[in-house]
């Protein structure tokens, strides 16, 4: 038995796969004489014991959290299929005819059911109360009129258009999460949500472009030289002025020192026609969990199709609605409504997001 | 009164029925494998920690599509490799490589406790091909036999065998064990 054909046979038996005792005592007595061999069955071993780094703490929480919002949702829908039942159910209570009909033999081989007529599903309207029952349905719906003329109730709430794009994955804005975040906290002036309910994800803005961190680098002499400063206080702490530098990598990252030492930021990107196109934001990001907002040249649009900011132009390389800005090229950058989904560049952002040329050199 | 312990399939049944604590015993249960194969593939705390929480996401979205027809790890598994993969392709995030050279007898006897040595083999993983760590990761992480691991990676069985032979084989190398499972000096 060669060293490689002992090898593989610890290797799958110790993964339990069948193999024959012959073989494996052959592969015992060969590791017996082979020191790489035997090497190898303890590393199998040590391999198990040292390899799963585990979870952070707090990371099972933070998921809870982030998925308990979809939990409501399901909750609620459960709870209105189940009304639906209930309503459904009701024909069943609704009074029982006077005059029964005429009674079904079930045990029989055959049972014949009398054929239903239109009327028939229409019982309780039938003998000799259906007039009353005539009376008292047109007074209840004389009384609806009039309390609709004079009150308005009853109007048909003002709702956008919740349609989405074909094919799209992009929400119009009065059907995502932000606008019930905005319904919730009433927007600020600049049209940043002043209480989103989903954590914006750790991000820094340079030059009017956000990046998310990356690696941290071990080595810093790559990271040469200073390109400029951005303002953030990171996760926590004070805000303050952060050295920007050119990054090693050539994906149009920058590299920021930080806390825990230089990291490298990747540019929060989304492809459309093969070219990048980078988050922006017309305001400070001074910490993690600050959600971008539009530059402020955009009115934030006021209708679910962008206007009067932006119309719809297509999608992008994930089939994501974009918007260009009125009268110009998407070249030139385009809008992004709220509430794409988490898997999105900008999943969860609760504000219309600008995307711009990723500049290659920032 | 406790209640009895249940098996994956009826937690995601439960799950889907709107059982929130069966839907956190998955997560608690299985969350480690999920950030430990997204650790060995972006080599980052943060990344791994989003994606952990992206591939949770997407686990309850997708718990009515789930019918039974594969174990419960085996899905998650195959969850968790198309997270990793949808992230780094859509630039959000990155990789970080790891040149082989840079990874030599990084291993210690004391292997319990011994964060040093935890973090090498880390980078030791992320040093070889990403076809045999998905495959060791199948295998070692989630625990799935080499015939689910080839179904959820699209390759027979006898491929996850012999990538995670050599996965193993390139480790063991890597980090210079010796017969003890200790460096080799």
């Amino acid at each position: 038995m060669t060293c490689l054909e002992a090898q593989a046979l610890f290797s799958a038996e110790h993964d339990g796969e069948t193999v024959s005792e012959a073989e494996l005592a052959a592969a015992s007595a060969h590791c017996e004489e082979c020191a790489e061999c035997s090497a190898f069955a303890a590393g199998i071993r040590w391999l198990d014991e040292a390899q799963v780094p585990a979870a952070p703490e707090g990371l099972v929480e933070r998921i809870l959290a982030a998925v308990a919002p979809l939990q409501e949702a399901r909750e609620n829908a459960i709870a209105l299929a189940a009304d639906e039942d209930e309503v459904a159910g009701l024909g069943l209570e609704l009074p029982v005819p006077e005059e029964d009909p005429a009674p079904v033999d079930w045990l029989a081989e055959s049972p014949t059911v009398p054929t239903p007529t239109i009327w028939s599903r229409f019982e309780w309207f039938q003998g000799p109360t259906r007039w009353a029952s005539f009376g008292a349905i047109g007074a209840l719906a004389a009384t609806a009129l009039i309390a609709f003329v004079v009150t308005g109730i009853g109007t048909p709430p003002k709702t956008a258009d919740t349609t989405l794009t074909a094919g799209s994955t992009s929400a119009a804005p009065e059907a995502s999460f932000g606008s019930a975040a905005q319904k919730a906290a009433p927007a600020a002036s600049d049209g940043r949500v002043n209480a989103a309910p989903v954590q914006a994800p750790d991000l820094v803005l340079y030059k009017e472009f956000v990046y998310r961190p990356g690696a941290l680098l071990a080595d810093a002499s790559g990271a040469t030289p200073t390109i400029g400063t951005l303002t953030t206080a990171f996760a926590s702490g004070s805000v303050r002025t952060a050295p920007v530098y050119r990054s090693p990598l050539t994906d149009g990252s920058i590299v920021v020192k930080g806390p825990d030492g230089l990291r490298v930021y990747a540019p929060v990107v989304r492809m459309r026609s093969s070219v990048r196109y980078q988050l922006t934001s017309g305001g400070p990001i001074e910490r993690f969990g600050v959600w971008p907002i539009l530059p402020t040249r955009f009115p934030v649009p006021s209708t679910a199709d962008g206007t009067p900011s932006f119309v719809v132009a297509g999608t992008d390389a994930d089939n994501v609605t974009i918007y260009a800005a009125t009268g110009r090229p998407t070249s030139e950058g385009f809008a992004v409504a709220p509430g794409t989904p988490t898997t999105d560049p900008a999943g969860g952002n609760p504000n219309w997001t600008w995307w711009a040329p990723a500049p290659a050199n920032p | 009164m406790k209640q009895p312990q249940r098996d994956d399939p009826e937690l995601v049944r439960a799950a889907n029925d709107g059982d929130v604590g069966a839907f956190e015993e998955l997560v608690r249960a299985h969350t480690d494998a999920v950030y430990a194969h997204a650790y060995r593939f972006f080599g980052d705390i943060n990344a791994a920690q989003d994606a952990t929480q992206e591939v949770w996401i997407k686990v309850y979205q997708a718990l009515p599509e789930f019918q039974g027809r594969s174990a419960v790890s085996t899905w998650l598994f195959r969850i968790t490799r198309n997270t990793c993969l949808d992230m780094l392709r859509a630039g959000r995030r990155v990789a970080t490589p790891i040149d082989p050279l840079d990874v030599t007898g990084a291993a210690s006897d004391d292997t319990a406790g011994d964060a040093g040595s935890r973090v090498d083999l880390q980078t030791a993983l992320r040093a070889i091909s990403p076809e045999d760590r998905d495959a060791f990761n199948a295998v070692a992480l989630f625990g799935l036999p080499y015939a689910d691991a080839g179904t959820a990676l699209g390759v027979p069985a006898g491929t996850v065998k012999s990538r995670v032979f050599r996965a193993r084989r390139a480790l063991i190398a890597l980090l210079s064990l010796d017969a003890q499972g200790g460096v080799a000096r």
